[in-house]
């Protein structure tokens, strides 16, 4: 009994480096206004050719696309809350991890959390027909595991296999519910409806597999850290950079984080759609919409018209 | 002007150029990218040399690059939208003004420091209207980078930036005319300009 406590005790710090390394900012280094996330340069690099460059300001909008956030009044008492919870507890927390723990160990404690988290990673990507996400994740895992010994060194980004994207929320995004309201959770930070649900559905999920209790703890740090991964943007923030210089940059400090975290989310989903099995198969089903396109449509960036689709390959 | 003069200061050109960024395939002769370049050149310089200089020389020595390399003007008036024909003249040369101010001073507080950041331009890519994006990387001491992708537009003789994308994918422009746009619905153009001239303030009034 004793060794079970001991185990999950274990686990759970584990788990909670692992968040808290996604909150450590890095050693203070200089950077550009508004500088955000994001370690990885990543496949979502590969996004901004898709991106909608503005055209014309005449063309744009009156009311920007934006996000739907019809609980904003609460939403932005929450957010004045987590800010202040976050200034008081979570960021001296997070510097003092920074600064006693060396980084190499940093590195692998978050190696280490992530690869516990990749079987979820890999159940998403196959709900959603994005089997080379999937493989890719099997190939991750597997490499981690015993090359990178037990998840510590991700030797398998360096093979090329990098991380791939895979949570309930993308998936149900994938599946067809597209919009969704903006949400700010205490503590937890910025999400969305359908991504709370995606992360308590993984969390639930986890429940009878008590066995597998380090991914179960793995999931529960995800969702603290991913929250619907709008929230990664957000602890990331702190990562890279002063959350107080982006804030010191920003005329409105709830909007600029709204927009921030929707833009990464969206594209996060864009992608998922873009590379989906399913959206393969509507395609076949449909015959002539231009919408069907097989082509990733441009990624409409918040407050930007979307142009007219490329040519469909279907003529 | 000698001919000597005009060579080596042609050669001192590239060789900067080439200094500053690790062209691939010939990108340092992509005028999108020198601009970029050039830009960084500067960044990395004020950052040397940030402690020395304090905030108010760093402030002064942006300020130029700044407004050459970025097309502010533009970027406030997308960020404003549709409704900036119903703006005065006076109203919209205030938002432009305050919104270069805040900019410049958002840059001038942040590089004050150098820990060995190394700019890098990576590629760029010619969009169908004629747009080019220009897509470098800020490689950190521990390895770790962060990608950070120019939206250019040819304004004139010059390519001007138009969007910051991070991560290539949130857009700068979009931020802020979600947040322009929120402000003037609620308190109009008077509004912005006072918060942004607030801001402005409280950057410059900041540590050195």
């Amino acid at each position: 009994m004793r060794k079970t406590t001991l185990s999950v005790l274990r686990v759970t710090a584990i788990g909670l480096a692992g968040a808290l390394e996604g909150c450590a900012s890095s050693d203070g280094s200089v950077q550009p206004p508004q500088l955000l996330a994001s370690q990885t340069v990543a496949t979502l690099e590969n996004a901004s050719a898709a991106v909608q460059a503005p055209t014309d300001f005449m063309s744009l909008s009156d009311e920007p696309k934006g996000t739907r956030d019809p609980f904003e009044t609460g939403n932005r008492s929450v957010f004045e809350f987590n800010q202040r919870f976050y200034r008081t507890t979570i960021y001296p927390v997070a510097k003092a991890y920074r600064e006693t723990v060396p980084e190499p160990v940093r590195d692998s404690i978050e190696s280490f959390a992530s690869n516990l988290g990749e079987p979820l990673v890999f159940a998403n990507d196959v709900l959603q027909l994005r089997f080379d996400a999937a493989a890719t994740t099997v190939g991750r895992f597997v490499m981690n595991s015993t090359v990178g010994i037990g998840g510590l060194f991700d030797v398998a980004s360096k093979q090329n296999l990098l991380r791939q994207s895979g949570d309930f929320g993308q998936t149900l995004h994938v599946w067809g519910v597209r919009d969704s309201n903006y949400l700010v959770v205490p503590i937890i930070g910025p999400t969305n409806t359908r991504d709370l649900i995606g992360t308590t559905v993984e969390f639930g999920a986890m429940i009878p597999f008590g066995w597998m209790l380090p991914t179960h703890f793995a999931a529960g740090a995800r969702g603290l850290s991913v929250a619907g991964p709008t929230a990664s943007t957000f602890s990331k923030l702190d990562k890279v950079g002063d959350m107080e210089t982006l804030e010191d940059s920003s005329i409105d400090f709830y909007i600029m984080v709204q927009s921030v975290v929707t833009q990464k989310r969206e594209a996060e989903l864009k992608e998922a759609l873009a590379t989906s099995g399913w959206t393969a198969l509507s395609n076949v089903k449909t015959t002539e919409s231009a919408s069907s396109s097989p082509f990733p449509k441009p990624v409409p960036v918040a407050g930007m018209k979307p142009r007219p689709t490329p040519e469909s390959s279907m003529q | 002007m000698s001919r000597t003069l005009i060579t080596t200061c042609l050669i001192a050109a590239v060789g900067l150029a080439l200094f500053v960024s690790a062209p691939t395939r010939g990108e340092s002769a992509d005028p999108a990218a020198s601009r970029i370049s050039g830009l960084y050149e500067i960044l990395l310089n004020t950052m040397q040399r940030g402690r020395q200089l304090g905030l108010k020389g760093r402030y002064e020595k942006l300020a130029p690059v700044l407004s050459k390399t970025y097309d502010l003007a533009s970027m406030a008036r997308m960020a404003v939208g549709p409704s900036w024909n119903g703006l005065s003249a006076q109203q919209q040369l205030e938002i432009v003004n305050a919104f270069t101010r805040m900019t410049v001073a958002t840059y001038a507080s942040r590089y004050d420091d150098f820990s060995g950041e190394r700019f890098e331009i990576s590629q760029t890519v010619d969009q169908p209207n004629g747009d080019k994006i220009v897509k470098t990387r800020i490689i950190q001491t521990n390895g770790k980078t962060v990608a950070l992708n120019y939206l250019m537009r040819r304004s004139g003789a010059e390519w001007k930036i138009m969007d910051v994308y991070l991560d290539g994918v949130i857009s700068e422009l979009a931020s802020r005319r979600s947040e322009f746009g929120a402000i003037l619905k609620s308190g109009g153009a008077d509004a912005l300009v006072n918060l942004l001239m607030r801001q402005g303030d409280k950057l410059l009034a900041g540590r050195s």
